[in-house]
C-alpha cells in the first residue's frame, strides 16, 4: 500500500495549505512558462486531510505534467514523465534532483555544503520543462513518428532560430528548440522575480538536517534517491542562497524587436553583496568529452577578456549510446558562444572534436544581441563567428541557464546559474534581451577592479 | 500525428473533467472511503491524486478502470460505462447515442 508510505508525515504547525510564499513561486513559474509560449493551466486543491496540492496541467482542461503536495513536513513530487514519485523536506533540493535525474542534460550546481544554488522558481520552471520535454518524446514515440509532434514544445521546434548543417540537425534543433524555450523561461522567471529576485528562498523546512532526505515511492522498496543533508554543519539554519551579485529589480518595457535587433527590455545595475565567495571546488568538466551526457559551459574571465560559451547538446544520429548511458545516443558537446569584437555581440556553435571537425564552417544563424548601453551597436548580424582565440575586450557574459557552469580559469568569476558570484569586480550590469522568435539573453557585464 | 480526439472546447473538456471528478467523489463517498483509503485500494503511490482527480484534473489510466470499479463497488463494465460519457464523449456519443437505443446514464 504505497500510500501508507507517508502515514508517517507528522501534522505539527505546518500550514495545511500552501502558504503564500509557495503560492508566489508557482504561479512565478506559471508566469515564465506562458511568457515562454508554453500553454498550461495550473491547479490546486487541499485533500480531505487537509494536506495541500498543486498541479501544472496542459491548457485546455489536458493531461497533468506535475504534481506537487506536502504531506505534513513532506514535499512530494510525481509525474507522468518520471518512473517514481519523490518526496523529502527540502524543496529545492528535491526539485533539483528531479532536474537533473529526468532531464537528461541539465546540470544543477550546489555549493560547497550541497545546497542546491538557484533560484526556487528556475528550479520548478525546469522541472516543469523536463516533464513536458519527457511527455511530448513519449507522446511522440507512441505516434512512431521520431519528432515532438504536436506537443507543447512543438513551436519552438518549428520557429527555433538555431540552425545548423551537421547531420544531427534534427536532434539539435530539437535540443535548441528546448533550450531557447528554457532560456526564456528563465528569463521571465527572473523579470518577473521582483526586487528580492534572486535572493529570496522559499519551500524552506524546518525539521532537523537528519530529516531532510529523500526517497523514493512506488514500486521499488529500497530508497533510490539520497539527497545530501542540507546543512553539512548540522546546525539547524534554514535552506537559503548565496547572493553574490544580484540584481535590482528588472523592469519589462516589452518586446516588439525583430530577429536580429534585439529590443533591451530590461535592465539593473548590480551591486556587489558582502557575501560574495568563489566556488572552485567542483570540478572541471572536460569538454573533449564526448562520451559526457552532461551539457557544461564556461566562463572564462581573464584580464580585460571575458567571453560567455554556452554549450549546448548535439546528439549524433545513428549513434550506439555511450557507456550503458540513457538511450540518449552518442552525445557530442557543443558551444553556444557569446563574445564581444569590436562592439558588437556575436553569437556563435561549434561543435567540439570530431562532430567539430566535421561541421568546421557550419554555425548557427548569427545572433547579435544588443550591446549594453554606451557600447557601438551592429547594425547588422554579423554573417561568420569569430574563432574563440580572436574574442577580446569582451565584458559581458551570462544566461540564466542550467546548463550554464564557470570555467574557473581564473578562479577570480564565476556564474552560477541564475546569479553570479565574483571577486575582484568593482561593478555589474544586467541587461535582459527579447527576440521576435521568443528567444532572451540576459547579459550581465562586469568591470573589474581598477578598470 | 495523434492529437486529441474529442475536439471538445477546452471550457468543454474541461467541464467534462469536473463533472467525472464529482461523480467519482459520489461514489467515493458512498463507498464510505476516505481519499487515502481509495488510494490504497486502487494501488495509487500519492492519495492527493484522488483529489486531484476530484477536482477535475486529470484522468484514471484505462489499465486502472478494473481496480478503480472494484474499489467502488461497480462491474469493470458499469465504470466504464460511466466514465466515458466524461472521458471519451464521442466514442459514447458513437456507440449509444446515435441511433442507438441503448443509451446509458451513468450507474
Amino acid at each position: 500500500m504505497p500510500a501508507d508510505l507517508f502515514h508517517f508525515a507528522k501534522k505539527g504547525d505546518q500550514p495545511s495549505d500552501w502558504t503564500q510564499q509557495e503560492l508566489a513561486q508557482f504561479y512565478r513559474v506559471e508566469a515564465a512558462l506562458l511568457s515562454a509560449g508554453i500553454a498550461v493551466e495550473t491547479d490546486r486543491g487541499i485533500s480531505d486531510e487537509g494536506d495541500p496540492w498543486f498541479v501544472f496541467c496542459r491548457a485546455g482542461g489536458g493531461d497533468v505534467i506535475v504534481h506537487f503536495a506536502r504531506y505534513g513536513h513532506f514535499y512530494l513530487i510525481a509525474s507522468p514523465a518520471m518512473e517514481q514519485i519523490a518526496h523529502g523536506t527540502n524543496f529545492e533540493a528535491l526539485v533539483g534532483l528531479l532536474i537533473e535525474r529526468y532531464s537528461g542534460f541539465v546540470k544543477v550546481r550546489h555549493d560547497q555544503k550541497g545546497n542546491v544554488v538557484l533560484h526556487p522558481a528556475t528550479l520548478l520552471f525546469a522541472l516543469v520543462m523536463a516533464c513536458l520535454f519527457k511527455l511530448d518524446e513519449a507522446r511522440a514515440s507512441d505516434a512512431h513518428s521520431g519528432h515532438v509532434g504536436d506537443g507543447l514544445l512543438h513551436g519552438f521546434a518549428e520557429s527555433a532560430s538555431i540552425q545548423t548543417d551537421v547531420s544531427a540537425a534534427g536532434d539539435l534543433s530539437k535540443m535548441a528548440a528546448f533550450d531557447d524555450a528554457l532560456m526564456t523561461g528563465f528569463t521571465a522567471a527572473l523579470a518577473t522575480s521582483g526586487p528580492d529576485g534572486l535572493s529570496s528562498a522559499s519551500f524552506a523546512s524546518d525539521l532537523p538536517a537528519w530529516d531532510a532526505g529523500a526517497m523514493t515511492a512506488g514500486r521499488s522498496s529500497s530508497p533510490a534517491i539520497v539527497l545530501q543533508d542540507t546543512q553539512a554543519d548540522g546546525s539547524d539554519e534554514g535552506f537559503h542562497h548565496h547572493s553574490g551579485l544580484s540584481p535590482g529589480p528588472l523592469a519589462v518595457d516589452g518586446v516588439s524587436a525583430s530577429s536580429l535587433q534585439p529590443q533591451r527590455v530590461g535592465g539593473a545595475p548590480m551591486h556587489l553583496e558582502e557575501h560574495a565567495q568563489i566556488d572552485v571546488s567542483s570540478p572541471l568538466p572536460d569538454p573533449t568529452n564526448l562520451a559526457a551526457q552532461s551539457v557544461h559551459g564556461h566562463i572564462v574571465f581573464g584580464g580585460d577578456t571575458i567571453f560567455a560559451a554556452a554549450h549546448g547538446l548535439a546528439q549524433a544520429a545513428n549513434s550506439a549510446p555511450q557507456d550503458g548511458g540513457d538511450g540518449l545516443g552518442h552525445i557530442l558537446p557543443a558551444q553556444q558562444m557569446f563574445g564581444d569584437k569590436g562592439g558588437e555581440l556575436q553569437q556563435i556553435l561549434k561543435l567540439i572534436g570530431h562532430a567539430a571537425q566535421q561541421a568546421d564552417g557550419d554555425h548557427m544563424d548569427a545572433v547579435a544581441p544588443e550591446s549594453t548601453p554606451g557600447r557601438a551597436q551592429p547594425a547588422s548580424a554579423p554573417t561568420s563567428p569569430p574563432a574563440a582565440d580572436a574574442i577580446t575586450a569582451a565584458n559581458h557574459f551570462g544566461t540564466p541557464h542550467p546548463a550554464f557552469q564557470l570555467l574557473d580559469g581564473h578562479r577570480d568569476a564565476m556564474l552560477q546559474e541564475s546569479h553570479v558570484a565574483a571577486a575582484g569586480v568593482a561593478h555589474g550590469e544586467l541587461a535582459a534581451h527579447a527576440f521576435s522568435d521568443a528567444s532572451n539573453v540576459v547579459l550581465v557585464g562586469l568591470a573589474p577592479i581598477g578598470h | 500525428m495523434y492529437s486529441n480526439p474529442q475536439k471538445r472546447t477546452d471550457s468543454e473538456t474541461a467541464e467534462l473533467r469536473r463533472e467525472a471528478g464529482r461523480w467519482l467523489r459520489e461514489k467515493r463517498e458512498a463507498q464510505g472511503l476516505s481519499q487515502r483509503q481509495l488510494a490504497d485500494l486502487v494501488g495509487t503511490d500519492y492519495y492527493t491524486f484522488v483529489s486531484q482527480l476530484e477536482t477535475g484534473r486529470g484522468r484514471i489510466p484505462p489499465d486502472k478502470y478494473r481496480v478503480w470499479a472494484k474499489a467502488l463497488g461497480m462491474s469493470p463494465r458499469d465504470f466504464v460505462l460511466a466514465l466515458l460519457p466524461y472521458y471519451d464523449p464521442v466514442t459514447y456519443e458513437i456507440l449509444f447515442a446515435e441511433g442507438s437505443a441503448s443509451k446509458r446514464k451513468a450507474p
